[in-house]
């Protein structure tokens, strides 16, 4: 959903710690802001604070809530409370380094096609647009079924799937930087092709990059999550927010809750990924038409 | 307009292009990456019982024993002329068993396709008739946050209030894959809404994006200035040049649809292709896996060329310029 054309401003005049503020002076995204700080600190620290161990069977099922278990055990007994905030780890890591590899292939190529063109730039664009005339879904379970189902395997697949949209969005933002003044007068000036994508190009693509990355990262998490959801991505027994929506549907008539904790802690972080990305374009003048 | 028909006939050319590439992209995915479609379809364990000899024979039946290009020109032929072959374990004829969930799911997507545009115009035009106004940022803010909502766990809240809280429907209604048409209409109207939750806050910010830079460019002053009503200055003069980059969106917009209707018709069990998609990946039915791939795949482009067409007809600048990014 991230692959409309960037159609980003000339950078602005006004020094980055104003814009800074100005994103900031705004309720959404400082709201954004907050929810995904929120979300990097279960992240990273969630298995430190949890009281149990998540995928141990601790105590009887389905234990209304308690001192001991805070958010109650689930059907075969496992601590609620300790699977419901570690159960984004697993997503996020595969997603941050699956769009991490994505971004670093993506913005090369596109890079290229954007500021060689020509034949290159042609047969990067066809490909680009047949890798995406495939729905994410489909492409990630063809993907999954060739590269097995274990954890690791799914970078890949994430780098694999989106590593296309990227290039649309840095070509399209390297055409409209390179018809400006100053990479006119590098070209002036002599200077080696390599030497401007280096120097005059790729400097100006940093504020773009940031905004995919969190895009992208969010987007991912929210595919892994669905395809766990579907039984394709995670598996049993460890904790996935996807996967745990899941399971929760076979008590839904009874314990709704399994099914909304956990769908509430996936909303919550695309929500946040979603709004601060949204106050921080805004702030930069980057179009926010591809969010 | 004479100019119109080269240009098709390019994006044409173009479409086919794309499409060859796609069942490539497919045909490696699907039978290079694994080994081959008989070890990806018959589990390890049965594996064990065929002897070396067994599987040769599979091999060559199948023509796996065949140099990769020639696999993938047959593939490829097969594809393009809609003939899928049959499946690996049954044998029966990939055709009738995608057709009904074809249908059922095209149902699905046409539905929820002509109610998201219905509402995203609506509320485009009444969000940018003041900018920044109180209209628009409810709007907007509402369109963010549900643009934010994982389909799977809209589709989810849904079966809770709908069925569990408010008893309304069933949860699910379980209807078979060659159920009377309008069966399957009944069963979609949750799936649709579910679908549009997602989608039509997408295609909002699209439009409102358009909608305002054509209500500030000069045309639209000019008619205000000439007296011509605000509503009929939206309606007439922008929204015509608003749906445009929406309409550029289309290739992805239907391949965001596809993927969020595999996820929704799971949740509801509606009979559609995202269900035999999921049965397939189960069973490892290569054949059926590149059907529908490679049909997904000609829904985005097709839609995407018509959307091409009608851009060409809204804007009279495209029409001159061929330049294709």
């Amino acid at each position: 959903m991230v692959d409309v054309l960037n159609v980003a401003s000339e950078t602005t005049a006004t020094p980055r710690s104003s814009t800074l503020k100005r994103a900031l002076s705004q309720p959404a995204t400082v709201f954004g802001v907050i929810l995904v700080a929120a979300h990097l600190f279960l992240a990273l620290f969630s298995p430190l604070i949890a009281p149990h161990d998540s995928s141990a069977l601790v105590g009887a099922p389905l234990l209304r809530p308690s001192w001991e278990f805070l958010m109650g055990t689930d059907q075969i007994g496992r601590d609620y409370f300790s699977r419901i905030i570690e159960g984004g780890r697993i997503a996020l890591l595969v997603s941050f380094c699956g769009v991490a590899i994505a971004l670093a292939v993506g913005t090369i190529l596109g890079v290229l096609a954007g500021y060689v063109g020509g034949r290159f730039d042609e047969i990067i664009m066809r490909f680009v647009d047949a890798m995406m005339s495939i729905p994410e879904i489909i492409l990630i379970a063809i993907l999954t079924l060739a590269l097995g189902k274990d954890i690791w395997a799914l970078i890949p697949v994430v780098a694999a799937v989106y590593c296309w949209g990227v290039v649309r969005v840095m070509r399209a933002k390297t055409i409209s930087l390179s018809t400006l003044d100053f990479v006119r007068a590098a070209e002036l000036r002599g200077e080696t092709r390599l030497a401007i994508i280096l120097r005059e190009i790729l400097p100006n693509l940093t504020g773009l990059l940031g905004v995919e990355l969190a895009v992208r990262v969010s987007s991912a998490v929210l595919r892994i999550s669905a395809l766990s959801f579907l039984g394709l991505g995670i598996s049993q027994p460890t904790p996935d927010w996807g996967l745990m929506v899941q399971e929760a549907m076979g008590v839904v008539f009874t314990d709704p809750w399994f099914l909304l904790l956990p769908a509430v802690m996936l909303s919550t972080l695309i929500i946040g990924v979603n709004f601060m990305v949204d106050g921080f374009a805004r702030a930069f003048g980057i179009a926010s038409t591809e969010l | 307009m004479t100019r119109m028909i080269p240009m098709i006939g390019r994006r044409l050319a173009l479409s086919f292009v794309i499409l060859s590439l796609t069942a490539l992209i497919v045909f490696l995915g699907t039978e290079v990456l694994p080994g081959d479609a008989i070890t990806a379809t018959i589990p390890a364990e049965e594996l064990a019982f065929y002897t070396p000899q067994q599987i040769a024979e599979m091999r060559h039946e199948y023509g796996l024993d065949r140099p990769v290009y020639l696999r993938f020109l047959e593939v490829w032929q097969r594809l393009f002329s809609l003939d899928f072959g049959t499946t690996i374990v049954k044998r029966e004829p990939v055709y009738d068993r995608i057709l009904h969930p074809m249908i059922n799911s095209a149902i699905l997507a046409g539905v929820a396709l002509a109610v998201m545009l219905a509402a995203v115009i609506v509320l485009g035009v009444l969000a940018s008739l003041r900018p920044g106004g109180r209209l628009d940022n409810a709007i907007s803010g509402t369109t963010l946050f549900t643009y934010s909502m994982p389909d799977f766990v809209v589709s989810n809240i849904f079966v809770i209030v709908f069925a569990v809280w408010l008893g309304l429907s069933p949860a699910v209604i379980f209807a078979s894959t060659d159920a009377p048409k309008l069966t399957i209409l009944a069963a979609a109207i949750l799936p649709v809404v579910a679908l549009c939750v997602h989608g039509a806050a997408y295609q909002f910010r699209l439009l409102r994006t358009g909608m305002i830079e054509a209500l500030n460019s000069d045309y639209a002053e000019r008619a205000q200035l000439a007296g011509v009503p605000a509503w009929r200055i939206c309606i007439g003069h922008a929204l015509p040049s608003a749906l445009i980059p929406m309409l550029n969106g289309t290739a992805a917009f239907v391949a965001a649809l596809l993927s969020g209707s595999v996820v929704v018709e799971s949740v509801f069990k509606f009979p559609g292709i995202g269900s035999e998609l999921l049965r397939a990946l189960a069973q490892r039915e290569i054949p059926i896996i590149q059907a529908i791939a490679f049909l997904a795949a000609l829904a985005v482009i097709v839609a995407n060329l018509i959307a091409d067409i009608a851009v060409l007809a809204l804007d009279p600048r495209v029409r001159t310029s061929s330049r294709h990014g």
